[in-house]
């Protein structure tokens, strides 16, 4: 592995020596290193521009390698009492993101600083709100239909078929999921779904393509989980999917009762078993029988739920 | 988009004698959800009815236009239909679906707002565009005051086993009555027997001629009935006929049989007639009618009589799928079972107390402080006491906010001297409690 340096008092050049990866510093003794991510393809980003600064002054900067490593030597005026830095990488094709340095005696408190860079396209689809499901891209690999208005019409079947069947249930108002689209966000493999879905903070990321042609269409579509229950991620094969009549658009009960375990999980992941419970419920409601995927979950929560000590 | 509610208050007194009023008021539902988030009370429609049914404007998500048109037919049908005496349906025009401002949608918004008005029924929908045609979700809720006044149904245990009510309650209170298929020629339908009901005839006859329509922001009373007609009129001088049937066939005569199926549960809170739910009508709409079918087997009807409706109710527990309502049939199968096992307990501690049947035509009749007496001096087995609680809490697994269990629970804990478990019972009732 072949690290990056640079050097407080030649930046500039350690610019240009970082890109082809020799940058050195012999009089360096002190080293901040780390890598730099895509969190949804857990891969290293290439060429991102690192810097580390303290204040407005910046202290060292470089380049990440093509595995995504980063190596910052540099001279730092040692003294015992503890100096904050600010860690700051960014790349053209990825939202800006910083972590702190705190050096110590010269030393950093970290062996490694990770770091983590969000696709551009995906950071306008950050909600940060709770129990959110994302529909990301749908294509037509064929290029028969035009599906790009298809993630926006299926969040509003998925509002209106899935809420209803949780406000049912009077599950509280905080638990109640958000649907919302995501076009741009296109895995490129159908095992980076959870990655997606964390990236995205949602519970559910799902995306999709369409099989079949005719009078309706047979869209696929892959349903994955932040927690990573999912795994691998769940196809269903959608039949009937009016694509041609956006308004008609919808998924099949199979996908909706997916949706709902993967929320159910994260109500579990927050301790509240008994809302995962009866999400588990509504699912197999939905789908009309008791699958055992959601019998599973469902056991899963009713096995912690408080009032499982009414059991002796 | 602008929303706008618009509200019809409609109101038929006793015996639908002329005079009996309609009142007809245009309201935002916006303002209405404005006033509620400041803290006010809206003011309060159709006061004076004894049994206010509120209906909205079904979903449209995919604007298909007819939202009010599904809210309008729906809500004539309640009111003409419904056999209920004092009757006032006000409707609610406006968008169900997720605001940005409130936050709140479909049975949320419906609730706050049927709240506030403190209507004893609600009824809307949601329109959907599938690719098999449109989809019509027609939704009951029941909002939480009926379910106290009407839907709950309780056993007092005799003193010697603590005293305490157990408490059974209408499950689910949030209803799908029906979902429903309409194509493009239902849907004109639809919106022709709108058209119609929504204007007045010279005479109770469809050939007559149409005299008005009638306004939708304004009082109109119902004054005479016809077979098929019912007479309206306004205080601003419009006075016809409109029918009561016929003007919606097909799919659009099935939608009126959700509203009726409504209707008949308004009945059951006016009179007590149980509802019967048709084979077309939802899962839960069955699972409802088959409750209310039990609580009245358990006011009024004989052991044999309970016991063949117990079986019956204990059916939708062996289907292999949790059925709706959750541990509501449960709840209401173990109640069944302490109320006979007390019957018969009181009815062997009567026979000893005359020293003879107490069914029998020539016993004295006991007076009711006696009566009394044997009833709190009685103590089922523990065993058979554990056996129901084990029940309840094997169901409590699966519905686990259920409030009712979780109190029955506590209750029977107590009697069976397990102080932990009654405990941890009564503090999940207090949490679940809405």
């Amino acid at each position: 592995m072949q690290f990056l340096r640079a050097s407080r008092v030649t930046t500039g050049l350690a610019a240009l020596l970082g890109a082809f990866g020799v940058t050195s510093s012999a009089s360096a003794d002190t080293i901040v290193k780390g890598r730099v991510t895509d969190p949804t393809t857990e891969s290293g980003v290439v060429g991102a521009r690192v810097h580390l600064r303290r204040g407005a002054t910046e202290v060292a900067f470089g380049t990440t390698n093509l595995d995504g490593y980063f190596e910052l030597a540099f001279d730092f005026n040692v003294v015992p009492e503890q100096r904050t830095l600010n860690l700051s990488v960014d790349h053209d094709d990825y939202a800006a993101n910083s972590t702190s340095v705190a050096i110590t005696s010269g030393r950093p408190d970290s062996d490694a600083y990770p770091v983590e860079l969000t696709p551009k396209e995906l950071t306008r689809c950050i909600r940060r709100k709770p129990h959110l499901v994302i529909v990301g891209y749908f294509g037509d690999p064929a290029g028969r239909a035009d599906v790009s208005q298809l993630p926006r019409t299926l969040v509003t079947g998925l509002s209106s078929n899935l809420l209803p069947e949780l406000q049912k249930r009077h599950l509280p108002e905080d638990f109640q999921p958000t649907f919302d689209a995501c076009p741009s966000a296109r895995p490129s493999s159908q095992s980076y779904l959870d990655n997606y879905a964390r990236t995205l903070g949602a519970d559910v990321f799902i995306f999709g393509d369409v099989l079949e042609t005719g009078p309706t269409y047979k869209v696929r579509t892959y349903v994955g989980d932040r927690h990573g229950i999912f795994e691998p991620p769940k196809t269903v094969v959608n039949e009937n999917v009016a694509i041609m009549d956006p308004a008609a658009a919808e998924l099949d009960n199979e996908t909706h009762a997916y949706i709902l375990v993967a929320l159910a999980n994260g109500y579990a992941q927050q301790d509240r078993f008994a809302e995962c419970v009866d999400v588990c419920v509504a699912a197999e409601q939905v789908l009309g029988n008791a699958a055992s995927i959601i019998v599973q979950q469902r056991e899963y929560c009713q096995d912690r739920t408080e009032n499982s000590g009414l059991i002796q | 988009m602008r929303i706008i509610r618009f509200a019809i208050i409609a109101t038929i007194l006793a015996s639908l004698q002329a005079g009996n009023a309609w009142a007809a008021e245009r309201v935002s539902l916006d303002e209405q959800l404005r006033i509620l988030e400041q803290g006010r009370t809206p003011e309060r429609l159709i006061a004076g009815a004894q049994h206010r049914v509120g209906v909205f404007t079904f979903e449209d998500a995919d604007s298909t236009g007819l939202g009010n048109a599904f809210a309008a037919l729906t809500g004539r049908e309640l009111l003409t239909n419904s056999k209920v005496n004092s009757i006032g349906v006000i409707f609610f025009e406006g968008g169900l679906s997720p605001s940005t401002d409130s936050g709140l949608s479909y049975f949320d918004k419906v609730e706050r707002v049927s709240e506030a008005q403190g209507v004893t029924l609600t009824i809307w929908g949601i329109i959907r565009q599938t690719a098999k045609g449109v989809q019509i979700d027609t939704y009951l809720q029941i909002p939480a005051s009926s379910l106290d006044k009407y839907f709950t149904w309780q056993i007092s245990l005799p003193r010697d086993m603590g005293g305490e009510e157990l408490i059974a309650r209408l499950r689910p209170d949030r209803v799908n009555v029906r979902r429903q298929l309409f194509s493009a020629d239902d849907l004109r339908q639809v919106e022709a027997a709108a058209i119609e009901i929504g204007r007045v005839r010279s005479e109770p006859r469809a050939d007559s001629p149409v005299t008005a329509s009638l306004p939708t922001n304004e009082i109109y009373y119902l004054t005479d009935r016809r077979t098929g007609w019912v007479r309206l009129a306004t205080r601003s001088g419009i006075d016809g006929w409109a029918p009561t049937e016929g003007h919606c066939l097909g799919e659009c005569q099935s939608l009126l049989e959700s509203a009726a199926f409504s209707g008949k549960v308004l009945r059951y809170m006016a009179d007590g007639s149980v509802p019967r739910a048709d084979g077309n009508l939802s899962i839960e709409a069955h699972a409802i009618a088959d409750q209310l079918k039990l609580l009245d087997a358990l006011n009024s009807k004989s052991r044999d009589e309970v016991a063949q409706v117990v079986n019956d109710a204990h059916g939708w527990l062996e289907q292999g799928t949790i059925p709706p309502g959750g541990a509501a049939f449960a709840n209401l199968e173990a109640l069944a079972d302490l109320s006979a096992a007390l019957k018969e307990a009181y009815g062997a501690a009567a026979e000893d107390n005359i020293g003879g049947d107490v069914t029998g035509d020539e016993s004295e009749p006991l007076t009711d402080s006696l009566q009394q007496e044997i009833y709190d001096s009685i103590r089922l087995a523990p065993e058979f006491v554990a056996g129901v609680a084990k029940y309840l809490a094997q169901s409590s697994q699966y519905d686990p906010r259920n409030a009712e269990v979780l109190g029955n629970l506590a209750v029977l804990f107590n009697y069976l001297d397990d102080p932990v478990r009654a405990e941890l019972a009564s503090r999940l009732a207090a949490q679940y409690t809405r």
